[in-house]
């Protein structure tokens, strides 16, 4: 019996624009179990929204889904029809994004929103069952005086009250799989507490699983239970949390944790991760970070790196990982 | 730090900005409200807070982009608030700006090298052409670009060498004070750190000092010598940044410390965190008494019947609280 809740398999996006193939997304594989909450870090075109779009369907053109599979409770999503996927995006999987202010409808009240979520879980139902509902989900995440909220507008709202909001749509459904994409990105730090306990506390309430998306490692080592870090449209580094902040493997990922500034100490000199961000429309043969990584070595650049995978499930794509790697000859250090 | 010579003197700077309701009834916005603190020479003063608490407002109020409602802003001793035009142009050379959004703050029109020569023409510095041309190329130099990028526009970098333009167009006329509004969170996180290292960089060389706004408790322990905090229009606490993150009186600041989501799996699960209730009220109809009264864990009667001042607490910790110390 299987009892992965999604499994992502080997799966390829790309965006066809006028100046090329991009790869968003070039063969990442992971898996989640019910009730896990898995972090996934990277910064701006790393992939990590693109990989997680796909599995509810939001690639559109010029994007498409090139290769591998997506397997949700046992059904291959990437094969669906436009209509089947409907039923699994919304009841079973659903989605909160960064900026509440443009995913929410602004001429709509907040109850007409919440009321079409529960209309497509629940088809033909009374509509003061639909208020009863609404009223209950406001209250779950934390919204007071719901009656009245319910006919307001996204505009008298808040920007970490339209996030609740927002959480409470998504969870109309009830869904078994929320997929979070930088949900408290737009908030300040006061509301983005408030928010990371408020989904803390409904992940124990109703046992969904949380796929995060985001760019900061503070909230991953908050929330998540394992870690995927992502680079250049790959998965570089995967384990669970306690691994990856405690024996970060792969030179990207120590580079991001060596670069934060610490709160407990006063550092001297930040240790930037040299270079810039890389062109997805001109990926080196080679490792993606091969260029920005101070551990470079000569295979680095013209092969692709496997991924290893250690005894306690930590894999790592980075050619350091090779036994050979040690009498291999050391590229000087070739970022800018 | 000995030998504290004050730069930058501000003393009870308001700015308010007017608003019309509806039915065209006229309102305040007091965006900065009787704020009074010292810059010293050579520090970093970080300016911390949540949106809408002023932080940027105060910055540019500073910095004479707008005209203060009220109270004064003194630079080495001299009073810079009613300074018009030709007479501000000297003062304008001293404090620099550096802005967040390194996507909207450059022209996109223009040329790197027009960007940075634009700000040493309308000074004066440059004497000739080639004159110009060489202290571009090495102003360029010295923030981490290369000399062919003068010849480039803004589409053509990423988001940290723009940047970096910023931070060139802002040291070309050899200014004393830079405020830096949130330079590093528009950019990548692996970009950051080069940022700040830049930043560092040239204060160390060039003597600067500067006022860094910026949300982000991290960077600031990490940047700055001084913290002050602001909520709502008013400074709530100034104090030395070892003692802030070590010894924070404010209730305020208490949360903000706690709601820092920290890149440590073990302390990140499990400390106790203070969760404010609520958000940060309309600076057009803030509450009686201390602003942070209505989501204060620790509110009494007094709080909002007494505007709290800010006072010394001992070694230069500056807190506005009527329960400093006691909670």
């Amino acid at each position: 019996m299987n009892n992965k809740l999604l499994e992502i398999n080997d799966l390829k996006v790309s965006f066809f624009t006028p100046a090329g193939e991009v790869k968003a997304v070039s063969g990442i594989s992971y898996s989640l179990e019910p009730g896990k909450v898995l972090g996934i870090v990277g910064e701006s075109g790393s992939g990590k929204s693109v990989s997680s779009y796909s599995v509810i369907g939001l690639i559109d053109k010029p994007g498409k889904i090139v290769g591998g599979s997506i397997t949700f409770d046992g059904k291959d999503v990437s094969k669906m029809t436009k209509q089947e996927r409907l039923h699994v995006a919304g009841n079973e999987v659903a989605m909160i994004f960064q900026d509440p202010m443009t995913c929410l409808n602004p001429v709509f009240t907040i109850g007409n929103q919440i009321a079409e979520s529960l209309y497509h879980k629940y088809g033909r139902i009374s509509k003061e069952e639909v208020k009863k509902r609404s009223v209950e989900l406001l209250s779950l995440v934390g919204i007071n005086e719901p009656e009245k909220r319910l006919s307001q507008y996204p505009h008298e709202f808040s920007g970490g009250m339209r996030q609740r909001a927002m959480i409470a749509m998504a969870l109309a459904g009830a869904p078994k799989l929320l997929i979070a994409d930088e949900p408290t990105t737009a908030l300040d730090v006061t509301i983005q507490a408030q928010i990371l306990e408020l989904l803390k506390d409904i992940q124990k309430k109703t046992g969904m699983a949380i796929v995060l998306i985001t760019h900061d490692l503070g909230i991953v080592a908050d929330m998540a239970d394992d870690i995927i870090v992502m680079y250049g449209g790959k998965i570089v580094e995967q384990g669970t949390v306690y691994s990856i902040f405690k024996n970060p493997r792969h030179p990207y990922t120590k580079g991001l944790l060596r670069s934060l500034p610490d709160l407990n100490v006063k550092g001297s000199k930040l240790i930037p991760i040299k270079g810039n961000p890389i062109d997805l429309l001109h990926l080196p043969s080679g490792c993606a970070f091969a260029p920005r990584c101070e551990e470079c070595l000569k295979v680095c650049i013209s092969n692709m790196p496997e991924a290893y995978k250690e005894d306690d499930g930590h894999t790592t794509s980075c050619w350091l990982m090779d036994e050979r790697a040690k009498e291999s000859v050391e590229v000087q250090n070739n970022g800018k | 730090m000995e030998n504290k010579s004050t730069l930058v003197e501000i003393r009870n700077l308001k700015q308010y900005f007017t608003i019309k309701n509806s039915v065209g009834k006229k309102g305040y916005v007091k965006a900065v409200d009787n704020v009074t603190f010292d810059i010293y020479k050579g520090e970093t003063l970080g300016l911390v807070g949540e949106s809408g608490s002023g932080k940027t407002t105060l910055g540019r109020s500073m910095l004479r982009i707008y005209n203060p409602t009220s109270g004064t802003v003194k630079i080495d001793g001299i009073d810079i608030t009613k300074f018009q035009g030709k007479k501000l142009l000297p003062y304008r050379k001293k404090m620099q700006y550096i802005f967040q959004d390194p996507y909207a703050s450059l022209d996109p029109r223009m040329t790197v090298s027009d960007i940075v020569g634009e700000a040493l023409d309308i000074h004066g510095l440059a004497g000739s052409k080639s004159d110009r041309a060489d202290k571009i190329r090495e102003l360029l130099t010295l923030v981490g670009l290369n000399t062919e990028h003068a010849s480039r526009y803004p589409h053509e970098f990423s988001g940290g060498q723009r940047q970096r333009i910023g931070i060139a167009r802002a040291i070309a006329v050899q200014p004393d004070f830079i405020v830096c509004d949130e330079p590093v969170s528009a950019l990548d996180v692996s970009i950051r750190a080069q940022i700040i290292n830049t930043l560092e960089e040239m204060q160390d060389r060039l003597n600067l000092t500067y006022l860094f706004i910026s949300h982000d408790l991290g960077v600031v322990r990490h940047t700055c010598d001084r913290v002050g905090v602001m909520y709502l229009g008013h400074i709530v606490e100034l104090v030395e940044s070892e003692e802030l993150y070590k010894n924070p009186l404010h209730p305020y600041t208490k949360a903000l410390l706690t709601a820092i989501p920290e890149p440590n799996p073990d302390t990140a699960k499990k400390r106790n965190r203070i969760i404010l209730k609520g958000e940060i009220p309309s600076p057009v109809n803030p509450p009686s008494g201390c602003k942070f009264r209505t989501r204060c864990p620790y509110a009494k009667d007094i709080c909002s019947q007494k505007v709290p001042e800010l006072t010394d607490c001992g070694n230069g910790h500056y807190v506005s609280c009527h329960f400093a110390g006691k909670i």
